[in-house]
């Protein structure tokens, strides 16, 4: 059996809403700080315009809602002797947002909200006319909310992964964390609890742009070093990692019986720590010079 | 007045008083007026601007051409006398308005029979103490005012803040309890007993109402001349003549830039108090190059506190003109369902003026054809005693009274000086403000409040300084000075004003 269609509803809100100084008593620096952004009530005019397009021109129709009238039309309104009423056909948004739902004696104020030009959403508004409010698009919005609240988590997980707990305290990957604080410039800090604490702020702070960029810069080191390693520009010998080349040693490995993706990793993080930008420059150098000699040899 | 010459080349000293007004617009002789553009010329000082104008042989008398002076200090002069001195830079101001008994729920709710109690969810602005706290305890009533029915609250459930549940019960066995959003419900603050009755206790929950926090802005301006532009053009060197309260002339010592350093202190306090807001971006208040702090970062002015924090905000289209009728009706009405004032100062533009009083006048001639039309006419003359005709032109809306609503009339000039603040956004603009309504402490309040902070000696109050540079370190033959003037503002109780806010239809 076919459900009862449900009438549409147009959510709304005032369009220019800014902070004023005015906070709620008692919600003051907590999470739920409530301030006065808008008017207490905005008046809608009930007389405006609303486009109709004709080859690619835009006309200004005027429209006038009229309380209990199903048109908007003010030419068919004098027809059927409706008259506009002093205070009955006052619009208002008060506290800055309403609903309004098309049936019953809103369907002619849904009908003059969606389209005047004064809802910044409505229609092939003109840019000049002025916006008084904009609509809601509830779905749309929580959506938008949603993946941000994810994105934030996968960031936090990231710095998450920087440390391991033990039954005494953490232990902290401290290269991961200063090659990371490098690149994002974090501000010097003495101990790991603090640089993982500016870490944090930053996953929240901007949470996309912290899993890019940190994404991007541990994932190119790896594929550059698994690169020389391939390519024979970086060797393994015992417990040091040197360029196969000129046997330079470009770092010792203090733990023994590390196995070849152990001593990689290792090498990665050694190579991602600002200290060490010398020697991954060289190895970008070796490495380029390596990929064009097997180039031109195939 | 026998012929006085102008200027003189003979100063004397003045000691007169001068009012605010007086001394931004004294009358100068531009002494730099007399430099040429010539690069190598003496008097350029090194200062280019100051060899753009050619003047050459002056007329003694200088002919004012610029029309009415520009009105810079057009708030405070608004409201005069009302300067606070604060003995902080942060200091806050509590409000506690528009208690309203009713409270809204967030969705509509139904109980599932007659007589069953049903659970609804209060709406989050009705919460206060972080919330934690609303209006509806255990065993208080609920009114449905509309419909007439009464509830009694069973439970509440306060749970999870800013979302409290409250079980409601009808009191009528017989009827299925209904909420509806967006419909205020009155809550009845005490509880039906028998004739045997216990303590339970349910204590208020705290005042809804408002904290604004205030910071203050300081303003500066510098200025300094190379005094040989002073000295180099004898013949032409006047000073300008004001005359004192007897009608005596009298020299007035001043220098061109010390004059427009008062007048931009004072223009730009103005427009800060009239259209400003605070400075929150950082790198303004501590970045390089920052040149206010924490303490000096402003407030809200005027216009912004109405629009953003709780004003009256009335669009209308202004080529209709404003219709005390057709638009005001509605806005009284709206204050008189929250009790506010109905005295109103009614400031505005000079366009909203010309547009009202022809609007009305053609609305008394619309009110109705044939005799409908002469009974109207009729109306406005019973009001003031006058023939009809001669009531509405003498009249001319300075003052209004309608319907136990009394409106009166001030024309801001600043908002129509396009030289300044003025634009056709303002012109068109008026602010129905309350003139009552704030209080503190049972004493009237007025709607703006202005405030300087400081103690003893040592004041943000406005302050002036003369250097003479030819004594400093530098040796430069030069004279100079500043200016600096401190100020804070609130806008006490913004939701008892009105704002009549011109707008684009198209």
């Amino acid at each position: 059996m076919a459900g009862k269609a449900k009438a549409p509803v147009l959510y709304i809100t005032v369009a220019d809403q800014r902070p004023s100084g005015f906070i709620k008593q008692g919600t003051e620096n907590t999470p739920h700080q409530e301030e006065l952004t808008g008017p207490k009530v905005l008046w809608i005019p009930s007389e405006g315009f609303k486009a109709r397009m004709e080859d690619g021109i835009r006309y200004n129709v005027p429209i006038r809602y009229i309380k209990n009238c199903d048109t908007i039309d003010p030419v068919e309104q004098e027809k059927r002797g409706f008259k506009p009423h002093k205070t009955g056909d006052k619009i208002k948004i008060e506290n800055t947002n309403t609903s309004v739902t098309r049936e019953g004696s809103e369907v002619s104020l849904y009908d003059y909200l969606s389209v005047v030009y004064y809802n910044g959403s409505a229609p092939n508004r003109p840019e000049d006319a002025d916006k008084l409010f904009d609509e809601i698009k509830l779905d749309v919005k929580a959506t938008h909310i949603n993946e941000n609240e994810f994105v934030q988590s996968d960031a936090l997980q990231l710095v998450k992964s920087l440390q391991t707990k033990t039954k005494t305290g953490y232990i902290y990957a401290e290269e991961r964390i200063d090659a990371i604080c490098s690149l994002l410039n974090v501000p010097f800090s003495e101990s790991y609890e603090q640089k993982m604490f500016q870490l944090v702020q930053r996953a929240k702070f901007d949470s996309l742009n912290f899993i890019t960029l940190v994404t991007q810069f541990e994932q190119t080191i790896t594929t550059e070093v698994s690169h020389a390693l391939q390519m024979k520009v970086v060797e393994f010998d015992g417990q040091s990692a040197q360029f196969s080349e000129d046997k330079k040693v470009i770092m010792a490995f203090q733990e023994t019986k590390l196995k070849p993706e152990q001593k990689a990793e290792l090498l990665s993080n050694f190579l991602k720590q600002q200290d060490s930008a010398g020697v991954l420059t060289e190895l970008r150098a070796k490495l380029e010079v390596a990929k064009n000699k097997q180039l031109s040899q195939s | 007045m026998s012929d006085v010459q102008l200027f003189t080349n003979k100063p004397k000293f003045c000691q007169q008083e001068l009012s605010t007004s007086q001394i931004l617009n004294l009358p100068f002789i531009d002494m730099n007026v007399g430099a040429f553009s010539d690069p190598n010329n003496f008097g350029l000082c090194g200062d280019p601007t100051m060899g753009t104008l050619l003047q050459k042989n002056l007329v003694h008398v200088g002919i004012h051409c610029g029309g009415e002076n520009i009105d810079l200090n057009f708030m405070r002069e608004l409201f005069p006398n009302s300067t606070t001195r604060v003995d902080s830079k942060r200091f806050y101001n509590q409000y506690i308005c528009d208690v309203d008994l009713n409270i809204y729920f967030a969705a509509s709710a139904q109980g599932s029979g007659p007589g069953v109690p049903f659970y609804a969810q209060i709406l989050k602005s009705k919460h206060s103490a972080n919330g934690t706290l609303s209006a509806p305890a255990k065993g208080y009533m609920l009114f449905d005012k509309n419909n007439q029915i009464t509830y009694t609250i069973t439970n509440v459930d306060t749970t999870t803040p800013f979302a409290h549940r409250v079980e409601l019960t009808p009191n009528d066995g017989s009827i299925t309890g209904s909420i509806k959003a967006n419909v205020g419900y009155l809550v009845g603050q005490s509880r039906l007993v028998g004739g045997c009755n216990c303590a339970i206790v349910t204590n208020a929950a705290s005042t809804i109402g408002y904290v604004q926090e205030l910071h203050p802005v300081r303003v500066r301006r510098d200025w300094r001349v190379c005094i040989d532009l002073l000295t180099g053009y004898k013949d032409q060197f006047r000073y300008a003549i004001i005359y004192d309260i007897n009608g005596k002339p009298q020299d007035a010592w001043d220098v061109f830039e010390a004059m427009e350093m008062r007048k931009g202190i004072q223009s730009s306090l103005n427009l800060l108090s009239w259209i400003g807001t605070p400075t929150t971006n950082a790198n303004l208040i501590s970045g390089a190059g920052a040149t206010i702090d924490g303490n000096h970062t402003g407030f809200y002015g005027f216009l912004p506190t109405l629009k953003y924090g709780g004003g009256n905000v009335y669009n209308y289209a202004p080529d209709k003109g404003f219709d005390l009728e057709a638009d005001g009706e509605a806005i009284m009405l709206y204050q008189d369902s929250r009790k506010k004032s109905k005295n109103f100062l009614v400031l505005h533009g000079n366009k909203f003026r010309m547009d009202l009083v022809d609007r009305t006048n053609k609305m008394v001639a619309r009110t109705g054809v044939g005799q409908d039309q002469w009974e109207a006419f009729r109306r406005m003359g019973d009001l003031t005693g006058q023939d009809n005709a001669t009531a509405i032109a003498k009249l001319n809306i300075d003052s209004y009274k309608y319907n136990g609503h009394r409106l009166d009339f001030k024309m801001v000039d600043g908002w129509s000086d396009y030289r300044y603040a003025g634009s056709d956004y303002f012109n068109s603009m008026a602010i129905f403000l309350a003139q009552d309504g704030a209080t503190l402490n049972g004493a009237k309040k007025d709607p703006i409040e202005f405030y300087n902070y400081g103690k003893g000696q040592w004041t943000g109050d406005y302050e002036e300084h003369y250097i003479d540079f030819r004594k400093g370190d530098s040796g430069c033959n030069d004279i100079g000075g500043w200016a600096a003037e401190s100020l804070a503002m609130g806008v006490h109780c913004p939701e008892n004003h009105i704002l009549i806010n011109p707008i684009k239809a198209a």
